[in-house]
């Protein structure tokens, strides 16, 4: 193998050539799911893995492993989305002065205390989408994507209690986002 | 008052909102193939230009600054020889009713009838060669030859869904159009200006805004909500429909982005400067510069400015832009620079319209309500806010163009 040849570990700890083609074969499709978890469109979470691919081609050196890459490439995916959704929502917080209230017309359909229907989605899709990017994050990783708070603060390079608390603090500020539009 | 919703039913409902997310995104995500192409060039090796290094850019600069000297020489020279014609080179528009001339001698210029019952009325802009005006009104959009009067419509009224953008170059126009094959959809249209069918540019839309044209007439900005979009943002698209960018999500359900006058592109295509506006039981609205680099935003204006239409000096010097201080009337006129400093009051209370700049940058044409009995008439003032001059008795005034430098 010449100096010049550049390999990473496959699954089977097989020395196999890297090429990007490759790399996108075993990555691509994941890596835009992730990134989706926090992005809200498909041009920045694509923005988002072309980051982390660009990065971690040039240190393809470093990150001869399979499961190195990987991690790797999770991490740096979330941190990219991260970066450019808070760069999408300071917009709203430069541009206007902060958070504002949005009027969530829920009292047509849903009764106190009743179970809640579709309108339900459609509240916490809008309270998502207000959740910090960081929050975000951890709320996908854990929830959707099946990752332990531990695998999740790992991904997120902060704390176990750091994500514990993220996730505690989401699911709080759900609720009040929920009944703030019904109140 | 709560929902009763138990942590177990929140996940659950978080987990389903969420794959329902994640496949949506990933549906419209780039096709493995073309991942890999643009993955791959982002990975060539470093241009020749960056191995340079200082030097080589030291010289790009200073050879680009030398020729925008040299071309800035020549503009100013001929604004200065050209400004006594073009000052009077105006057009109006009133309802149907155009008018082109000067202070003292205005023509008016046949335009078709006026359909009735259409909601949307009226705009006006000279072509970059100053011979042919686009006039928006109820009967659509029609292209007019200011000497003889021959005009031609482009588009019917009833797909138009505001006002049309001139490309730099003079052959074509942009306007934000209904899709009459889709229901609900709205796209950008461009259209020649010698006629033909429009060619939509984008994909279907939920809410589109007036586009407005790069200076090198490449690319199209515009607001708007795509249909697989809860908020609105600022996005580009190339002029052959190519290359849809979002160049920022505004992130907030019910905030529009430059809804209330196109895109300000700056003069040197970096920056594009917008209002954005958030209705709930009032409308509030800033005025934002939002970097095309990396979709960086900067707001403009302050807490209590409620701003909004911005347009750049044509020399790039100043932003003017309306604020509404009791909903839509009449209203307050303010310049700035382009950074949001020297914020300057130059009409309180009584202005309309959007205002038209001189070529040169050195006056401003305005509609403006002065108590009499003749409602919003042509007045023209210094960039400063001096010299306050009463252009046209006309009064009703709904769209004012300035005819650009002619060679």
């Amino acid at each position: 193998m010449s100096a010049e040849t550049r390999t990473v570990g496959n699954e089977l700890g097989v020395a196999v050539e890297p090429t990007i083609a490759a790399w996108a074969a075993a990555h691509y499709p994941r890596l835009v799911r992730l990134a989706a978890l926090v992005c809200d469109n498909a041009t920045d979470a694509e923005d988002a893995v072309q980051t982390a691919f660009e990065q971690a081609w040039r240190r393809r050196d470093s990150l001869r492993e399979a499961a190195a890459l990987r991690g790797w490439l999770n991490r740096i995916v979330v941190r990219e989305a991260i970066r450019i959704q808070r760069r999408r929502t300071s917009f709203v917080d430069r541009v206007l002065g902060g958070p504002r209230e949005v009027a969530l017309d829920l009292e047509r359909h849903d009764q106190p205390g009743s179970q809640p229907g579709p309108e339900l989605r459609t509240a916490l899709r809008i309270a998502y989408a207000e959740l910090s990017p960081a929050l975000r994050a951890v709320v996908g990783l854990h929830l959707y994507a099946g990752y332990s708070m531990q695998e999740t603060a790992d991904i997120l390079a902060i704390p176990l209690e750091t994500a514990r608390s993220r996730l505690r603090l989401a699911r709080e500020r759900l609720r009040a986002r929920l009944e703030e539009g019904r109140a | 008052m709560s929902w009763s919703v138990s942590d177990e039913r929140l996940d659950a409902t978080l987990r389903e909102l969420l794959i329902d997310r994640v496949d949506a995104i990933a549906t419209e995500a780039l096709p493995m193939d073309e991942f890999v192409t643009r993955v791959s060039a982002g990975v060539q090796p470093v241009p020749v230009a960056r191995r340079f290094g200082g030097q080589f850019r030291l010289a790009l600069v200073l050879a680009l600054a030398l020729a925008a000297v040299v071309a800035g020489a020549i503009l100013v020279a001929g604004a200065m020889r050209q400004h006594h014609v073009l000052a009077g080179n105006l057009a109006t528009i009133s309802g149907s009713t155009v008018y082109v001339g000067r202070a003292d001698a205005w023509t008016q210029v046949p335009v078709r009838p006026e359909v009735k019952d259409h909601d949307f009325c009226c705009s006006l802009a000279w072509s970059p060669d100053g011979k042919t005006l686009a006039v928006w009104s109820g009967s659509g959009l029609e292209v007019v030859d200011a000497d003889t009067g021959d005009s031609q419509v482009l588009v019917a009224a009833t797909t138009i869904l505001g006002p049309p953008a001139w490309a730099p170059d003079g052959s074509a126009l942009a306007l934000a159009m209904a899709d009459t094959q889709t229901p609900g959809a709205v796209r950008i249209g461009v259209v020649a200006a010698a006629g033909g069918s429009p060619r939509f540019v984008t994909p279907a839309f939920s809410i589109l805004h007036m586009p407005a044209w790069s200076h090198d007439g490449r690319t199209l900005a515009f607001g708007g909500q795509s249909r697989d979009q809860a908020v609105e943002g600022l996005y580009t698209v190339g002029r052959d429909g190519t290359d849809l960018r979002l160049v920022n999500g505004a992130m907030a359900p019910g905030l529009a982005i430059a809804s209330q006058g196109p895109p300000a592109w700056s003069p040197d295509d970096a920056t594009i400067v917008v209002d954005a506006g958030m209705c709930t039981q009032q409308c509030t609205y800033r005025i934002a510069a939002v970097r095309l680099s990396d979709g960086a935003a900067t707001r403009l204006t302050a807490d209590a400015v409620n701003g909004f239409g911005p347009s750049w000096s044509p020399d790039g010097q100043r932003i003017a832009f309306y604020e509404w201080q009791d909903g839509p009337g009449p209203a307050n006129l303010w310049t700035m620079r382009p950074d949001g400093g020297d914020a300057q009051v130059l009409i309180k209370g009584t202005a309309f319209n959007d205002p038209a700049w001189t070529p040169d940058g050195r006056l401003l044409y305005f509609a403006e309500d002065t108590g009499n009995d003749v409602y919003a008439q042509l007045w023209s003032m210094q960039a400063d806010g001096s010299d306050k001059t009463l252009v046209s008795t006309k009064g009703d005034i709904e769209g004012i163009a300035v005819r650009p430098l002619t060679p």
